[in-house]
């Protein structure tokens, strides 16, 4: 394998784009037709994207190049290309979800709200991306799609559900995409791939148009190769939308405006107990690293973390196997057979349990909340290892031989279990696979987190890298 | 509950819920139940106040 630099105008992240492209440097077409053929030319090797929507993406950016022509405003983000996981709807298309029992569904109406606000701020969407089938997996090894392969090691994963996207952002398929996290479908696949991930607050963004898998639990979140990419695509995301009952009533708080400022005495913790005991000895070393740039010595222990994460478990079941009820009832052979048994075995669950764990997660919410009035930030890692070979079932761990489909999320899940948000700063060296560190802040607080991850991308610890794939 | 249990616990409940489980279907759905109520035996023990109520709309 050999590094490439990545000169083209594809490689351009989003801040470089929109600036380029603002300024008249670019045109947003020369930008989608960069992005078009290096999806071309490369795709087949990683698999990230299930639909390409060619002739819209050109169409949109020769709008915004309109608009620019015409002296309108064509929004911060123009001719900023993105991809969206196939589970966010887009007008005249159907939403898969990774699913083949979406096969013939009606196409979408409407845009999903997040697709609908990057397009206003001027981005240009090239297509759907790769996800396990219904957000239900770590891997995105798609029984019907086909795996997404890691960018920078294509025998292995790209972690997921949000696979596909977050391998697109490393591979420079397109400058930033969308996924949505229930689990840790943004954050596991961002450590995976080598990429800066967000998940935000439970309720931040918008989810309409969304196809859900666990409402209790849904996010939107982004990705992106800097951090300061990462904090204008989701200052682009924001904005209250009533159709999204779970929404929150916020202001927008922008991340991009002060992404470059000091936060003096920030205040970090190390969440030991749980989240070091099955990790792998590259990952604390990266977790060291992260917190020795942030000058954190102290470790914290969470209580009942891992009763936590099974509560997360059997909810996302539970509420998985009751939505999808209908079809498992109609045509259970059109599911994969690894998502069906599980969600099959989640509608089994008895409402009891299921009541139980949404009380647990008021307990953990209340039990945790105080820890941010000592700390700004907790660091933890994003998975307990690094991406694995496609085809692997099972890791050998510290609590013996797991699924990795199951067990990638182990570190994620109980920290979305109540709804924190979370970005995942890569850590990527040459010759090593990527790996990611969550950093962790109490609710409402991503601009700092996104902060965090800048001082440390400066500090020239957190930094996304070529991936060695992409000789030709 | 036993393998065999939790295998006649699927094939009963997939009656009730109108799903044709496959030739051998319920076997595999009760390896998922197996790890589905170990992990709901973990937070099920736990002694919660009963003051402590889901939220109806969870905010964080």
């Amino acid at each position: 394998m050999s590094s490439v630099v990545l000169s083209d105008v594809a490689d351009l992240g989003v801040l470089q784009t929109a600036a380029a492209v603002r300024s008249g440097k670019l045109t947003a077409e020369e930008v989608a037709e960069a992005a078009l053929e290096r999806i071309e030319r490369l795709d087949n090797r990683f698999n990230c994207f299930t639909r390409i929507d060619g002739e819209d993406a050109l169409k949109a950016a020769r709008k915004t190049d309109c608009a620019i022509r015409r002296g309108d405003d064509p929004g911060p983000l123009a001719g900023v290309t993105f991809g969206a996981k196939d589970l966010f709807d887009v007008a005249g298309e159907t939403t898969t979800a990774g699913a083949r029992v979406r096969d013939g569904a009606a196409p979408a109406e409407d845009d999903a709200e997040a697709v609908a606000q990057l397009k206003r701020g001027g981005c240009t969407l090239l297509g759907a991306q790769n996800m396990d089938e219904f957000a239900y997996g770590f891997t995105t090894e798609n029984a019907h799609t086909g795996a997404t392969h890691n960018p920078h090691d294509v025998a292995r994963i790209a972690g997921g559900s949000s696979g596909g996207s977050a391998a697109a952002v490393a591979a420079g398929l397109c400058a930033g995409a969308i996924g949505s996290d229930t689990n840790g479908s943004v954050r596991v696949p961002a450590a995976f791939c080598g990429v800066f991930g967000l998940k935000p607050t439970f309720g931040r963004l918008s989810r309409h148009g969304v196809f859900p898998f666990v409402h209790s639990l849904d996010h939107v979140g982004c990705f992106a190769r800097s951090a300061g990419d990462l904090a204008a695509l989701y200052d682009g995301l924001q904005g209250r939308d009533a159709r999204d009952h779970a929404q929150a009533d916020r202001e927008v708080e922008l991340a991009l405006p002060g992404v470059n400022a000091a936060d003096r005495k920030l205040r970090v913790g190390i969440l030991g107990g749980y989240f070091a005991e099955s990790a792998s000895p590259e990952v604390l070393e990266a977790l060291d690293e992260v917190a020795e740039a942030l000058g954190a010595t102290e470790e914290v222990e969470l209580p009942e973390v891992e009763r936590a994460r099974s509560a997360a478990f059997v909810l996302s079941a539970a509420e998985g196997g009751s939505l999808h009820l209908d079809n498992l009832q109609r045509a259970p052979q059109d599911y994969d057979h690894a998502v069906r048994d599980r969600l099959i075995a989640g509608a089994m669950m008895p409402a009891g349990l299921v009541m139980r764990a949404q009380r647990f997660r008021r307990w953990f919410r209340d039990a945790v909340q105080p820890w941010f009035q000592r700390y700004d930030v907790l660091l933890a890692p994003a998975t307990p290892f690094a991406a694995q070979p496609i085809g692997q079932k099972t890791i050998r761990m510290a609590r013996g031989e797991l699924s990795v489909r199951a067990n990638a999320g182990l570190y994620t899940q109980p920290i979305s279990f109540i709804g924190l948000p979370v970005v995942v700063a890569p850590l990527t060296a040459p010759g090593k696979l990527p790996l990611g560190v969550q950093l962790i802040g109490a609710p409402w607080t991503e601009a700092r987190l996104i902060r965090t991850a800048r001082r440390l991308e400066r500090d020239g610890v957190a930094r996304v890298r070529p991936p060695t794939e992409l000789a030709p | 509950m036993t393998p065999a249990n939790l295998e006649s616990y699927a094939q009963q409940t997939a009656r009730l819920l109108e799903i044709n489980l496959p030739r051998g279907g319920a076997a595999l759905v009760a390896a998922q139940l197996e790890i589905l109520f170990a992990h709901a035996r973990a937070f099920a023990e736990f002694d919660l106040p009963p003051a402590c109520e889901p939220l109806p709309e969870y905010q964080p």
